[in-house]
């Protein structure tokens, strides 16, 4: 127990002290969650770009645009239906609200009022961030404006009756779709990195058979190894979710205990495929090589930044034999949508697997020298 | 019960036989040295000692246990340093000793390792900041780190500059006060004439002499140089006449003769350089070394 720890507090120290291993551990996941977070999630609900079109032209719809344009978020553009649809498909507006003709008359018969919001399928993110958020803000205004012009109404959707089009699901923002995915991918990169390189360059060095002629046991040596790579992997997966949380208020809904279960079974896998690496290359430049071979295209191809149904249906044939996606799926199903652990067995049965056979192999051929 | 007995030992890779056919013994607390060119399976030899390699035949036995059924036991006892000698690059010098003393089951402390081995100052230098002298003394100070009986070192000295040469000497010398076993191999002569009790010389993967380096020499080349001037110069067959004198080589700088009876022959120098009314100066003597005997065996210096 005292070596496991002695020899675990070393592995973490060294890694401590290699300060540019730390940033590609540390450092890169997190810039790029803030960075795609930014892009993509938080700077474009501060400038969605909205076509209004105000067919009902009554005291209620007059004044829901005029409250729109108060709020910072949109940029307000009115005009004719035709001539907003031609700006939003050619990428100039982020979404258009229709409000339909009646919809004065509606409301003050107690039904709701329609509205309908254009936007543009082929840029999913965008379009899903503006319905949410003008879906919300349609609300608020309609709570505000219900109490006005009809006191006894309860709520938001009594008054407003928004039909969306052209989009897909629920109130997934992008950057809760991409904090699994770079969780996924940061358990991977340290498995692979981590452990292989480090392994491989022990051997070249000949550190790997100075351990060999001392009594600690192979399996005592790996084992260290392997628990001091877990270890920085979780210390990763904190911080990335504390930050995620703290900049983007992520939204996790899924039990804690199983979004841990799910990075350790990750980072536990590709830490086996890093070593099954180490046991089969012979030289640093190899181990890297073989390495990225492995990480680029999973971390391009396993939907880890984009889903896959935007993919051509071969790449996501592809994607669908790579073990990060089904890591990226199950983080995602359970982080994000609270799914249980049963609802992600498929997922789980593959990354697992992965590791066993990979650890097999790599005890198998492993090699001192 | 001698500290290491080697039988018939075998080890090839391929069609190469690497150690062909190797028996020797190393007596407890005595510095053996196996000494020879590179490629001659010094360091196979050692490492199937160490429990580094599997032997294809023979047997070794390290204080009456056998390699191939006691490597943990024999492990415990035995202390390596191996020839690469980097370790992990981001720990520091007492960091790397008191990690590696943490796999044994006795350890020493690793502040005393370092005074032995002279790198107190260096106690928090990082190993990647070390020259190649402290690297060796570093992985000498790990081969001690768990008070072994038996310490291997391979090649201490190679790359080494003559002064840190003579430093790592003197923590070998150490050793023996502190009545270690000690086995070393070189390819440098002088480091296994001063610092070996006994030693094997190894060529082609078998030992073709072994004894302390005094029998060595006395066996198989214990004839001396002298080498003198004459002025003016005589003829060479006078000088071969001189008492005891084997051969003679005559240039510019003088005469160099062989002899088995050094004394004789010097008095005899005299003698001609009085008979013949020249003067004799610049006269030295050098007694037969461990590399003469390397070539008279093998017909190559060791350092080919």
């Amino acid at each position: 127990m005292r070596q496991f720890l002695k020899f675990i507090g070393a592995s973490l120290k060294m890694t401590y002290r290699e300060k540019i291993a730390l940033f590609w551990m540390f450092l890169f996941p997190l810039l790029l969650m803030l960075l795609l977070g930014t892009i993509f999630g938080r700077s474009n609900s501060a400038n969605i770009s909205l076509g209004v079109v105000n067919l009902d032209n009554s005291t209620v719809t007059n004044s829901i645009v005029k409250k729109l344009g108060t709020i910072k978020a949109f940029k307000i553009t009115k005009g004719d239906q035709a001539g907003l649809k031609q700006k939003l498909s050619d990428g100039k507006l982020s979404a258009i609200l229709v409000l339909d003709r009646g919809f004065q008359e509606s409301i003050l018969q107690h039904k709701p009022g329609n509205a309908t919001i254009y936007v543009d399928k082929s840029s999913p993110t965008v379009s899903q961030i503006t319905s949410t958020a003008l879906n919300q803000v349609m609300g608020e205004i309609g709570v505000a404006m219900a109490k006005q012009v009809v006191p006894n109404a309860i709520g938001p959707s009594d008054i407003i009756k928004v039909t969306e089009k052209s989009i897909t699901s629920s109130d997934l923002r992008y950057v809760d779709y991409v904090v699994p995915g770079i969780l996924a991918l940061t358990m991977m990169t340290a498995g692979l990195l981590g452990l292989s390189l480090s392994f491989v360059q022990y051997r070249e060095k000949g550190i790997l058979r100075r351990v060999k002629v001392s009594p600690l046991p192979l399996s005592r040596f790996l084992g260290s190894e392997i628990i001091a790579a877990l270890i920085m992997s979780l210390i990763q997966a904190c911080i990335l979710l504390l930050v995620g949380w703290a900049v983007f208020r992520i939204n996790i809904k899924g039990n804690p205990l199983y979004i841990a279960f799910l990075i350790i079974l990750g980072a536990a896998s590709f830490l086996a495929l890093g070593f099954l690496i180490a046991s089969v290359t012979k030289t640093l430049k190899t181990a890297e090589m073989a390495s990225n071979a492995i990480t680029f295209p999973m971390m391009f191809l396993s939907g880890v930044f984009f889903p896959l149904a935007i993919l051509p249906p071969f790449l996501a044939v592809i994607a669908k034999c790579l073990p990060l996606y089904y890591l990226g799926d199950a983080l995602r199903k359970v982080m994000i949508q609270g799914k249980g652990l049963g609802q992600v067995w498929l997922d789980i049965l593959v990354v697992g697997g992965m590791g066993i056979i990979c650890f097999l192999a790599a005890i198998k051929l492993f090699r001192w020298e | 019960m001698p500290a290491i007995h080697v039988t018939d030992l075998e080890k090839s890779y391929g069609s190469l036989k690497a150690v062909d056919g190797v028996s020797f013994q190393v007596e407890d607390k005595e510095i053996f040295g196996i000494l020879g060119p590179n490629g001659a399976g010094k360091t196979t030899t050692l490492e199937m000692i160490e429990t580094l390699r599997e032997p294809d035949g023979g047997q070794v036995l390290v204080e009456g246990m056998d390699v191939r059924k006691n490597a943990k036991k024999i492990k415990e006892i035995i202390g390596v340093q191996l020839q690469t000698t980097v370790f992990f690059d981001n720990l520091t010098v007492y960091e790397t000793i008191d990690l590696f003393g943490s796999f044994y089951s006795t350890k020493l402390s690793p502040d005393e390792l370092l005074e032995t081995v002279g790198l107190q100052d260096k106690r928090d230098a990082m190993l990647n900041e070390l020259s190649g002298g402290q690297h060796k003394r570093v992985s000498i100070a790990l081969a001690l780190v768990n008070d072994p009986r038996i310490v291997f070192l391979d090649e201490p000295t190679t790359g080494l500059d003559p002064q840190v040469r003579r430093n790592i000497w003197e923590i070998v010398e150490n050793l023996r006060a502190h009545e270690k076993t000690v086995i070393i191999t070189s390819h440098y002569i002088e480091e296994a004439e001063y610092l070996c009790d006994r030693v094997a010389i190894m060529d082609y993967g078998k030992i073709i002499a072994h004894g302390t380096p005094a029998e060595l020499v006395d066996q198989y080349s214990p004839e001396s140089n002298i080498s003198f001037r004459l002025t003016p110069p005589v003829d060479e067959a006078v000088v071969g006449k001189i008492e005891g004198v084997q051969s003679v080589k005559s240039g510019n700088d003088g005469y160099v003769v062989t002899t088995e009876v050094p004394q004789k022959t010097l008095v005899g120098i005299f003698k001609a350089a009085f008979e013949n009314d020249a003067a004799a100066d610049e006269i030295s003597m050098r007694r037969a070394s461990l590399e003469d005997v390397f070539l008279k065996i093998t017909g190559r210096k060791i350092k080919a």
